[in-house]
């Protein structure tokens, strides 16, 4: 049995009836999934049934953190949430960090499950075993910053600590997401989820501690960690100073950085996103709970209508979807509407390519003044993007087309818009244009909550890191096997564990594994090698699938945007790349075999998931 | 970042001699910018490319095509990529 590192709780919370329950950690859950979106991943499976509306009561919403979570492992105040996404119809995941996270598990809870529907607005505090089911009213339709201080003066406790939705949630914008402090859930509609719960907030608090199994064991692994993060040469001297946002002129250099819709890229010369130009605008840092890093940077607007406006980032993605996806190269606008996006709980990345779609369709005349309510909504138009914004999260004119997302708002309008839509499955494409880094790409195709950047993050091909061995960007064999290593390593070492994404090409690229089997043994007493680590990952990975595939997923979803496999690169140091569909195929014929998958269908086979314990979900499957 | 500072730009043209590959553009960078190269772009312990650091030429990391010995022609042109990571 664990004997550390696991609260040893689950929390059911039924907003139906205003009841909750605690069940208790089972050791068998621990061993196979580890924690985290193992955990979360595996009651959806279990407990959203096929066919479900992800916007009905019966969806459920999964917090769950792991054992590394509370302990003391730098990097590790990590919270998954899973639910049925109402944008991809697949599984939702979403990640987030701050101190939500930590606040939970001494809060007393390894999992919290929210189930059925609230019949009015509501927020839940949970102190400890204490839950509460308080009225909302008075805070729907709150920006989600002045939510979080409402509630907690309202509790008469400033440590508390909550996470919410804003208007976009509540209007159930199928592109909302949940905010905790600064920090977003953002991608795959999981806010509109919370808000088809009638649920504005969960407020959290707690006074436990975690046990720790072996501390002797524990302060060699933590060590072993630590000084992995003081050898990094860039985790201390660039990553904590500058964050992510050191990413835009890489990315611009190998021709990568996708500008107005994915039409520009490698045209467009991001200047006024430069770093040089987000320096002059930082005026802090953040830390989450446990890191010592503190990559997140404060930045304040400095110029014209948003000098005074201050955020928490923009980081990359964000960079990238509301400044040169739209062909905005003004970092202040793009600080501006990072800021706006949290308040309103919209997903910054889906909410700029989605503007940014809007903007391709009006150039080409698809879209008129008439139809976006008299705003001039042309590539490089920062006011229109910001106008367009807000009208997105209260639905209002143009911004009802666009709440649901890109793929939502082409089938609305037709007239072959589809094609402008940059979605895999609904989500639409994080940064990178993979058609100049292709095993980032298959990771987006073959990913199990759609073009997300997050799952199996190519770092081989995006910043040189040669493990587990060099990867030339361009070629197309042996992607398959390295998406199947990065979507698993990742799963564990990252979601489960938890553990922060970026120490993990940052800084122990070569020990993950061993350390995440070190760390588990010290902190839960449970052993793990690294081989069954990774199997964890593997794990996870086919029950998502397996969640997807009994919504109706097939190797048709497995693919590309039109765009990406017929438009070659115009400019740039990645010139005349595209993905063909010959390469796709090459790619997740790769994928699929080494996966262990029916390579014609990309299913998973009863052979593998028997070999991973999962012979009731193939049975689940009639396979 | 660092290097763009030492250099000035970001986009500079520069003239080799015929039949120059990578090594030689290397040389060159040290001959005309020299100590102010460390640490972002050479590194000081042994005066070579910093082992972190990525060269591309015509998009291709040099790793791929022939290393240092990369043959350069009239109109390459030589991207220098430093250690970042991120999101």
């Amino acid at each position: 049995m664990y004997s550390g590192g696991y609260a040893g709780k689950i929390l059911r919370i039924n907003l139906t009836e205003r009841t909750s329950k605690a069940e208790p950690l089972q050791e068998q859950l621990a061993r196979d999934f580890i924690g985290g979106a193992g955990f979360a991943i595996k009651y959806l499976f279990d407990e959203v049934k096929a066919g479900t509306d992800p916007l009905s009561p019966d969806n459920k919403l999964i917090f769950a953190c792991g054992p590394f979570t509370g302990a003391g492992v730098p990097c590790s105040s990590r919270m998954s949430v899973a639910g049925k996404s109402p944008l991809t119809g697949a599984v939702g995941l979403a990640l987030s960090g701050g101190h939500f996270p930590v606040e939970m598990k001494y809060a007393g809870w390894d999992v919290i499950i929210i189930e059925g529907k609230a019949e009015k607005p509501t927020y839940v505090a949970i102190t400890g075993n204490s839950v509460r089911f308080r009225d909302a009213a008075r805070i729907w339709g709150t920006l989600t910053f002045d939510c979080q201080q409402i509630i907690k003066d309202e509790l008469q406790d400033q440590n508390v600590r909550v996470s919410c939705i804003g208007p976009a949630g509540e209007r159930l914008c199928r592109i909302a997401g949940i905010i905790n402090e600064r920090r977003a859930l953002g991608r795959k509609g999981l806010g509109a989820v919370m808000g088809s719960k009638n649920l504005k907030a969960i407020a959290i608090r707690g006074k436990e501690s975690i046990p720790i199994a072996s501390e002797e064991r524990y302060r060699k692994s933590r060590a072993a960690l630590l000084k992995a993060f003081k050898e990094s040469p860039v985790l201390y001297p660039e990553f904590a100073q500058h964050g992510t946002p050191m990413v835009v002129e890489v990315t611009s250099a190998m021709g990568i950085l996708s500008a107005k819709n994915w039409t520009a890229t490698g045209q467009f010369v991001p200047e006024g996103l430069s770093l040089e130009s987000q320096t002059t605008r930082k005026i802090g840092k953040e830390h989450c709970h446990d890191c010592p890093v503190g990559c997140s940077q404060l930045k304040m607007a400095r110029r014209g209508d948003y000098a005074g406006i201050l955020s928490e980032g923009p980081d990359f993605e964000t960079i990238y979807a509301f400044g040169s996806n739209n062909g905005i190269d003004d970092i202040d606008s793009v600080i501006a509407a990072d800021r706006l996006a949290d308040e309103l709980g919209l997903d910054s990345v889906s909410s700029g390519v989605t503007i940014g779609f809007a903007m391709e369709c009006f150039e080409k005349g698809i879209l008129t003044l008439k139809d976006t309510d008299g705003i001039d909504l042309r590539f490089g138009n920062d006011a229109a993007m910001m106008k367009v914004l807000r009208k997105m999260a209260f639905r209002d004119g143009i911004g009802d087309l666009l709440a649901d997302g890109s793929l939502a708002a082409a089938r609305k309008i037709g007239k072959g818009t589809e094609k402008f839509a940059i979605q895999i499955k609904g989500l639409e494409l994080a940064a990178y244009d993979v058609r100049g880094a292709k095993a980032h790409g298959l990771n987006y195709a073959t990913a199990y909550t759609g073009a997300d950047h997050c799952r199996g993050y190519a770092f081989q091909e995006i910043f040189g890191v040669p493990v587990p061995h060099p990867v030339d960007r361009l070629a197309i064999e042996g992607k398959g096997k390295l998406t199947v290593w990065n979507q698993d390593i990742q799963a564990v070492t990252c979601d489960c564990a938890p553990m922060c994404k970026f120490l993990l090409d940052m800084a122990i690229p070569q020990i993950a594994c061993q350390n995440t089997a070190d760390l588990m043994e010290a902190i839960t007493g449970l052993s793990f090698t690294p081989e069954e680590v990774m199997r964890v990952g593997e794990r996870l990975t086919n029950v998502a699938k397996a969640f997807n595939v009994r919504e109706g997923f097939t190797r048709a979803d497995d693919t590309f945007p039109e765009r990406l496999m017929t438009e070659p690169l115009k400019a740039g140091a990645s010139k005349g790349q595209l993905i063909s569909k010959k390469d796709l195929d090459a790619m997740l014929d790769e994928y699929y075999s080494e996966r262990g998958w029916d390579v014609k269908t990309g299913m998973p086979t009863r052979a593998k998931l028997a070999e991973l314990g999962l012979e009731y979900i193939a049975d689940a499957l009639n396979l | 970042m660092g290097l763009k500072q030492v250099v000035g730009q970001r986009l500079l043209e520069i003239d080799l001699p015929q039949g120059s590959t990578v090594e030689d553009f290397v040389a060159y960078m040290k001959k005309r910018w020299g100590d102010k190269l460390s640490p972002h772009f050479i590194d000081p312990h042994n005066n070579q490319v910093h082992p972190h650091v990525r060269i591309m030429v015509n998009g291709q990391t040099i790793q791929f095509l022939n290393g240092m010995q990369t043959l350069l022609n009239e109109g390459d042109e030589v991207v220098i990529l430093p250690l970042v990571s991120g999101g």
